[in-house]
């Protein structure tokens, strides 16, 4: 299976525009950029993925021993960069994409040419002289929530969705559909996600890099974004005036100004 | 309405009988009902336009909130049965489910979000019935399948090294890296040995015990220890520099292993034993010597199989007879192990003592017919017997199913199968009268009698074993029995390959 399949790969915009590379975060799928990314498409030529095991992904690419660390998320990454024989690419990473992004750039060389790090965080969990914002306890409810909210998945379901992605009259039957993931890859994905710690990679980062903050983030807090623009030697640092995790959705007109001026 | 009791729209909001609240699309609350207070004992100048809703909820709630619901609510416009804790005032958590909706401003924009918050105490505990129950039917199965494969490794290895090796990975696979060992004890001597371990045994885990031993240790002091004895004898431990807790999940598969590796060394030393006794029993009947007669030289060879570690029920003999003359026999007694050796010891004795009896070799035969119906292991035995003057080279012979025998001529003549005197094994029922060859052996001339392992080979028909047997006597005109015992089973065995036990007494009249 190709690249390009396994992770759902739609492109759209300007086929000769610099290329630009959305990654989803954790939680759910490329819809999450459906506010952000359409801005691009007059003069980028635009990629959206799902991460394999979310969105219109096939479960059956899902192995659990590829996808035990950000690095099979990574190399997908890289596949997909190869298989379109992007350069230059301007990576747009949410939430843990920003790492997967962080990681693919040095992978990669000469594929991803600037990166954009939208509420990002190298380590969710609190350390000596680093605070995260979480605990291990914080991690272990957050599996309690994915265990009691199987949002939009049963197992009667899936073959109808992942046979039928466009069928109309599944819509109501398809709410949640954006978060919907088999729940066993859902609790490794959090995992993976939430107890990642990549601050000794943030230095190796050679290209441009924008950092999106947003002022309240219950997930990256001001300060780890601080963190991030601090160690990442060619960035900049843009404090979005929005509320929560996902600016993307909440504030789409800034983040899109603030991308812009950026790219 | 109008007919019915009256209700105002405020006390239907304060008093519904659920949460009500309503936030700014960042979650900041402005508006809630006195149910939702009730519940969760929040002050409302506490929660309006202070709190959010996602700080109403726990650390990993927040994560999910900011992950699935935030973003759902604003992609679809709502959010429907989503389970939270909800923090309340003293701290203690109300486990509800959330509905929401967002409401739209005349541009589009978010203008509010409208949400119901339902208590789910019992449904939580309910759903947590489940999932526990889901987990400890997985742990389960889990274990059953460990345990299956467990026992599969245990009862499939070959020997008591392997038994231990296999019982060693179990535990690894179970408690982690440890200092683990198994020990048997010799039920003659009473002496324990250490059969294989990981690490060198503490002096505290060969201490002898009557049942499982569990010390989960103490912290600076010692580590933890978790001993099973066999109820053969011996046991097995696995240790650990760190004190630690032994679950009973851990236990019982240590004990459960315990069992069957015990079980499975004790049929080992059996087996064993039983093994050693046929190897004794068989090398006493087959190590006589053959008569010494100057006029006849016999020659014998016996090579067990390769491929197996009992022993089977080949065997040769040779013996003087009243008036001068020899009896020769070659048999082939159907399966392996002690039960086959003896059966090859009392068919032998009673070749013996049929022959000395002065009975010709069809009447051996007939009797040994009845003597199996008694003896089991000895039915459907195959067996040549020859009685032969030395002097004059007269003899008969009768054979119950067995290999053809080849004649040896002298000189250049070439070899030939001896097909008389044939008939079925001993014991098949029917038998009315068992046939008799008589045959003339000048000097030089003589017999090659053997067993099938000789002349078998896989992927290859007996005949055509038979045949290969002919050609390699025919390659050794006139040569001394002696000689063919030693080369003829290199000449037409592979080596490494010998399936079957190989027996074979070549005689020949000396010219």
């Amino acid at each position: 299976m190709s690249a390009v399949e396994r992770n759902n790969v739609v492109v759209s915009g300007d086929p000769q525009g610099v290329p630009m590379v959305f990654a989803h975060g954790y939680g759910c799928d490329q819809n999450m950029w459906r506010l952000v990314a359409p801005a691009f498409e007059p003069d980028h030529r635009v990629v959206l993925f799902d991460h394999v095991g979310a969105g219109g992904t096939d479960p059956r690419a899902y192995d659990a021993e590829r996808y035990a660390s950000l690095d099979g998320y990574v190399e997908d990454v890289v596949a997909i960069l190869e298989e379109l024989d992007l350069r230059d690419a301007i990576f747009v990473g949410h939430s843990v994409s920003a790492m997967i992004g962080v990681l693919a750039a040095r992978r990669a060389p000469g594929r991803i040419g600037r990166l954009v790090l939208v509420g990002p965080s190298p380590r969710y969990i609190d350390d000596e002289g680093y605070r995260g914002g979480f605990s291990e306890e914080d991690i272990d409810e957050l599996l309690g929530s994915l265990a009691s909210n199987f949002l939009g998945w049963s197992s009667a379901m899936a073959p109808v969705i992942m046979g039928n992605p466009d069928r109309p009259e599944l819509g109501e039957e398809l709410t949640n559909s954006f978060c919907r993931m088999d729940p066993a890859i859902a609790e490794q994905f959090a995992r993976v996600t939430f107890r990642s710690d990549n601050r000794a990679d943030l230095s190796s980062v050679t290209v441009p890099t924008l950092v999106l903050q947003c002022a309240d983030d219950a997930i990256a807090p001001r300060e780890v974004g601080a963190y991030v623009h601090r160690t990442i030697p060619d960035s900049e640092l843009v404090v979005l005036d929005a509320t929560g995790h996902c600016p993307n959705l909440s504030a789409p007109r800034e983040t899109v100004e603030a991308i812009r001026a950026f790219v | 309405m109008s007919d019915g009791p009256e209700e105002t729209a405020e006390e239907l909001y304060e008093e519904a009988p659920c949460g009500y609240l309503t936030m700014r699309p960042d979650g900041t609350i402005v508006r809630v009902n006195g149910t939702f207070l009730r519940w969760t004992g929040h002050a409302r100048e506490a929660l309006v336009g202070v709190r959010r809703f996602q700080d109403l909820l726990t650390g990993g709630g927040r994560i999910y909130h900011e992950t699935h619901y935030a973003p759902l609510l604003r992609m679809q416009g709502k959010v429907r049965e989503i389970a939270l804790d909800i923090v309340r005032a003293d701290g203690s958590r109300m486990p509800a489910l959330v509905n929401a909706t967002l409401k739209l401003d005349a541009d589009g924009e978010p203008a509010l979000v409208r949400t119901t918050v339902f208590d789910a105490t019992d449904r939580q505990r309910y759903e947590r019935e489940l999932l526990a129950a889901r987990d400890r039917e997985r742990v389960a199965r889990e274990r059953a399948d460990r345990l299956q494969h467990a026992t599969a490794e245990i009862a499939a290895a070959p020997d008591r090294e392997a038994i231990a090796l296999a019982l060693l990975a179990q535990l690894t696979a179970v408690f982690g890296e440890g200092r683990a060992g198994v020990a048997v004890q010799d039920p003659d001597t009473g002496d324990v040995a250490v059969v294989a371990a990981t690490g060198a045994p503490l002096p505290g885990d060969l201490e002898p015990i009557t049942g499982p031993a569990y010390d989960e240790g103490v912290p600076g002091v010692r580590g933890a220890l978790a001993r099973v004895p066999f109820p053969q004898g011996g046991s097995v431990w696995i240790g650990f520099d760190d004190p630690r807790e032994i679950g009973a999940d851990q236990r019982a598969v240590m004990e459960t292993c315990a069992v069957q590796a015990g079980l499975a060394l004790e049929r080992r030393r059996l087996y064993e034993r039983s093994r050693d006794v046929a190897h004794v029993l068989q090398r006493s009947l087959l190590t006589t010597a053959p008569p010494a007669d100057p006029r006849l030289e016999i020659a014998t060879v016996y090579r067990p199989a390769v491929e197996h570690l009992e022993v089977g029920g080949d065997w040769y003999d040779a013996f003087a007879l009243p008036g001068g003359r020899l009896g020769i026999t070659v048999g082939d007694v159907v399966g392996r192990g002690l039960g086959a050796a003896s059966a090859m010891g009392q068919l032998r004795s009673a070749v013996r003592a049929l022959a000395g009896a002065d009975l010709a070799p069809a009447q051996v035969l007939s009797h040994l017919d009845t003597f199996v119906e008694q003896a089991v292991d000895a039915r459907y035995a195959t067996l040549i017997y020859a009685e032969v003057d030395p002097a004059t080279g007269e003899g008969r012979c009768a054979s119950a199913g067995h290999m053809p025998a080849i004649l040896l001529r002298a000189g250049g003549a070439p070899p030939e199968s001896f097909m008389a005197g044939r008939s079925t094994p001993l014991g098949v029922p029917d038998v009315t009268k068992r046939p008799e060859a008589r045959f003339a052996l000048g000097p030089g001339d003589g017999f090659v009698f053997y067993t099938d392992g000789l002349v078998e080979r896989r992927g290859e028909s007996i005949d055509d074993g038979i045949a290969r047997l002919v050609a390699a006597l025919g390659r050794l005109p006139g040569a001394p029995p002696a000689a063919l015992a030693r080369t003829l089973p290199e000449a037409l065995l592979d080596a490494d390959a010998v399936r079957d036990d190989v027996c074979l007494l070549a005689f020949r009249r000396r010219a």
